[in-house]
């Protein structure tokens, strides 16, 4: 039993909250390590780390975030659990370790106490071949079905290349686990389903028209590419592989990234470059949203404000084209800062578009939370509970409609938003209209925070000088991604390269959650409670496909200047 | 055998009907598409968009996904009762087929269309096809009261249940200078809208939620003539409000002006124009606002019942 959040800590400074703490283990750790300035990593018995996790937990605005797994054998011949824990009025992230060595990789599950833990313990077991005690999920999380039990991906041992096509000789079909034990017809939501732009597949039990009970199955596209980077990439070659983890909220990841290894290498990037970062953060945030509002519109039935949304979010785009040259998959962040400058003259034009875009978007917020059918719609439908939302750890506006007052652009400051003004729109009620309500106010925050920082952008360099990172130290990443906390998780290898990297992405906290936000709703609802989470399965999956293609053209340097010139000339630049 | 003329008449203005059914059915919904795009700021596509859907669908060949005689033949069934259905519009001053056919007949016809649609939706094997047929029984059984309340406005307003004879009779213009005639065109509307199935009631084949309902599973010709009954039924309720509400007065002020063999012709141009323009209206309508959820229409639809009600009541107090 886990007392979630009885214990206060809002007010208390993160020095003094690491002394509590230090009480409350104290006789549990073996060793305390001061990985960055807000990264602090215990290590702990195994059987006695579920007991600590739960300990922190008890503290208020504290989430599990991730458990990194970690094939270590070639340092220390074990393999290691990490368990971050995000405190989130200090500024602090606390990571729980424990090594387990390769002969018996047991080690107790948390899941049924903390409902965050399902996901990462059942991808740990897929991927590195742990053995959680009592984690009543059988099921394989991010492999196949046919993948041999035996054999686990991110083992350091299992080339990243091995052809997986011998294996699905032997295909096994999926078998959900609880068919056989309801007494109810089954709706099978996906894995393609109108609605869903990415294939996931939820299995409804519906008596009537209400669903009884849920079942997940996810990953089709899981394609482990921080495995791809481990050991092959260099620093500054991930954060264009981590852009594209994601064709919406890509800049979000590329940044986690750069800010864990910054952090790693104690690099201060210029301040030039923390307000570029702000500013594309912020419109990546806008042309989410708006994504957003647009799909959720569509599935009411309601395709007016679907265009509409989506027309402003063409001018978002253009925005994002005029500061970057692209419309999607910026390419300007490395580690240190960024690569390209914002130029004076396209600042006066940004102004001009923010300005065009936040009147036709008042418009569309006007419309839509005057329109009575979609609150009917929306209202106390998909409600999650406050304490099954701590459980689950959901992030972002997930969170915040439940009434956790937790950002981490205020909670765990980046970038320049701590220099910068605004708002974090919270809600109560829970359920699909107030997490609609805040995105909906989230966009106007966006649009003052972008003029802010454009107004305020400082003169000076955009990338920093970055000397060595040192090798085997590791560091946490995190950005407040339009769909809430993206964390990524770096420790630092030989030779100018990660030795392991973990991606988890917001969705993979709030998607979970969708399960109980279902129960005893309508197969109506259906499509709209699991939309309300704005779910990317790009980034669950952390999926990537590269498929290159070669069209037998080449373009000169030449072309190409005349190519951006043309662009430029069209966009009245 | 001499044909007498009356039937002769009879043929050729159903016929007439039934050509104009299957043709502007597809027409007014390319109106429907582009005033829908003009209202979301886009183009739209061609106003015949509609026809090249129906055209590229047919030469698909029939697809379903049961071998099942009654799926197969349902589109065929529902198809043929769309046909008549349009054949039974009053329009003034072409007596059809609706000459024998009593607004009864025509809520049972109206009906057996949703009867065969749901029994096919529910012996396909499909969860969403069995859903959007029950929620469309359901609509259909929550709808009754409203439909039930509008026939009893217009038998005790007009004391006929004729088709024709309906629309004949309010030619007069002391006839719908009251206000329950208002709540009868109100009403009749409403019917129109929501028979209709258009948005916010679309909820049987709702996209989003039940990926087409009952007619999921269909393909190629066949979902070509569930497509195009749709329409039809669409185009039949509005014709039906725009015979009975707007049509009279307009008739009846140029009849007495013209030659009698003129007004055939202007009442069916008059019926045309209006027919676009109400679909039109509808359109717009529809384009604002998203759908309802199935458990609110029951509630929803025995408050609107007030408004036929209140429109019996005062007819039958001569108001």
């Amino acid at each position: 039993m886990v007392n979630f959040w009885v214990r206060r800590s809002e007010g208390i400074e993160r020095e003094e909250l690491l002394r509590l703490i230090d009480q409350d283990i104290a006789g549990l750790v073996k060793e305390k390590r001061v990985a960055t300035k807000n990264f602090v990593v215990y290590v702990v018995d195994r059987d006695k780390v579920v007991d600590v996790v739960k300990k922190l937990l008890e503290y208020e605005y504290t989430r599990l975030s991730v458990i990194a797994g970690n094939d270590e054998r070639f340092f220390r011949r074990d393999f290691s659990l990490t368990y971050i824990i995000a405190f989130d009025k200090q500024d602090l992230y606390i990571g729980i370790r424990t090594y387990v060595p390769p002969h018996d990789l047991k080690v107790k599950s948390l899941a049924k106490e903390v409902r965050a833990a399902w996901w990462h313990e059942r991808e740990n077991r897929d991927l590195y071949g742990f053995e959680f005690e009592g984690l009543d999920d059988p099921r394989k999380l991010v492999l196949p079905e046919y993948w041999p039990e035996n054999v686990h991906p991110w083992r350091k041992d299992y080339p990243y290349n091995k052809p997986v096509a011998d294996w699905r000789e032997g295909q096994v079909d999926y078998k959900p686990i609880k068919e056989d034990k309801i007494d109810a017809d089954v709706v099978a939501f996906g894995p393609y389903h109108l609605v869903n732009d990415e294939p996931i597949h939820w299995r409804l039990y519906v008596k009537g028209e209400v669903i009884v009970d849920v079942e997940h199955r996810g990953f089709h596209n899981w394609r482990g590419i921080e495995k791809i980077a481990e050991g092959r990439l260099t620093y500054n070659q991930i954060p264009f592989i981590a852009e594209r983890i994601c064709g919406i909220c890509g800049y979000t990841h590329a940044c986690a990234y750069c800010q864990a290894v910054e952090s790693i290498g104690r690099i201060d990037i210029p301040d030039r470059a923390k307000y570029i970062r702000t500013v594309m953060l912020e419109i990546e945030r806008i042309e989410s949203h708006l994504l957003w509002i647009g799909i959720a519109c569509h599935i009411l039935g309601f395709d007016t404000g679907f265009m509409h949304s989506w027309k402003i979010r063409e001018h978002i785009m253009h925005l994002a084209e005029v500061l970057t040259g692209n419309r999607k998959t910026y390419g300007m962040n490395l580690v240190g800062g960024v690569r390209r400058d914002i130029l004076g003259d396209r600042l006066r034009k940004a102004f001009d578009y923010l300005r065009f875009m936040r009147a036709e978007y008042r418009e569309l917020y006007n419309m839509l939370i005057s329109n009575t059918i979609i609150a009917k719609r929306t209202r106390d439908v998909g409600i999650l509970p406050r304490d099954k939302a701590i459980s689950y750890g959901v992030v972002g506006p997930v969170a915040r409609a439940a009434g956790l007052r937790i950002d981490v652009r205020k909670d765990h400051p980046y970038a320049a938003y701590k220099e910068l003004d605004f708002r974090v729109p919270v809600y109560s009620e829970s359920d699909v209209l107030a997490r609609t309500l805040v995105r909906l106010d989230e966009v106007f925050e966006s649009f003052d925070i972008i003029e802010q920082a454009l107004d305020r952008l400082p003169r000076g360099p955009i990338l920093a000088d970055v000397g060595e990172i040192p090798p085997n130290s590791e560091g946490v990443g995190y950005v407040e991604a339009p769909r809430g906390e993206d964390v990524h998780y770096v420790r630092t290898g030989l030779y100018n390269k990660v030795q392991r990297w973990r991606v988890r992405a917001p969705s993979y906290a709030n998607v979970p959650s969708v399960k109980e936000m279902l129960i005893g709703y309508r197969i109506a609802d259906a499509p709209i409670i699991y939309a309300s989470v704005d779910p990317c399965l790009a980034c669950t999956e952390r999926c990537i496909v590269v498929k290159a293609v070669d069209n037998g053209r080449t373009y000169s340097w030449n072309q190409l200047v005349e190519l951006s010139r043309k662009i430029s000339r069209r966009m009245g630049l | 055998m001499v044909i007498p003329m009356q039937i002769l008449t009879t043929i050729g203005y159903t016929f007439a009907y039934a050509v104009t059914g299957l043709l502007i059915a597809p027409l007014l919904d390319g109106f429907r598409r582009v005033v829908k795009a003009r209202i979301q700021r886009r183009l739209g596509p061609s106003i015949l968009q509609t026809f090249y859907d129906i055209r590229k669908l047919i030469k698909l060949g029939a697809l379903a996904v049961s071998d099942n005689s009654l799926v197969i033949g349902v589109p065929y069934m529902v198809f043929s009762l769309s046909i008549l259905v349009t054949t039974l519009i009053p329009i003034p001053y072409l007596p059809g087929l609706n000459q024998y056919f009593g607004a009864i007949s025509l809520v049972y016809t109206l009906m057996l269309i949703t009867a065969l649609t749901c029994l096919a939706g529910l012996m396909i094997p499909n969860p969403y096809s069995n859903a959007g047929s029950i929620r469309e029984l359901l609509i259909v059984s929550s709808f009754e009261l409203f439909t039930a309340f509008t026939i009893a406005e217009l038998s005790t307003k007009l004391r006929t249940l004729n088709l024709y004879g309906l629309a004949t009779s309010l030619l007069s213009p002391v006839r719908y200078l009251k206000p329950s005639t208002i709540i009868l065109a109100i009403s009749l509307y409403l019917l129109a809208y929501i028979e209709g199935g258009w948005t916010p009631f679309d909820i049987p084949e709702a996209e989003t939620e039940v990926m087409g309902g009952p007619l999921l599973e269909y393909g190629g010709k066949l979902y070509a003539l569930m497509y195009w009954s749709n329409l039809m039924k669409k185009y039949a309720l509005v014709g039906l409000c725009i015979t009975l509400t707007i049509m009279p007065p307009i008739v009846s002020a140029y009849s007495s002006r013209l030659p009698l063999v003129a007004v055939p012709a202007l009442s069916y141009v008059t019926y045309i124009v209006f027919t676009i323009i109400m679909f039109s209206l509808f359109s717009a309508i529809e384009a604002l606002n998203p759908r309802y959820r199935i458990d609110q229409i029951p509630r929803a639809f025995l408050a609107l019942s007030v408004i036929p009600l209140t429109g019996l009541v005062l007819g039958w107090c001569g108001w």
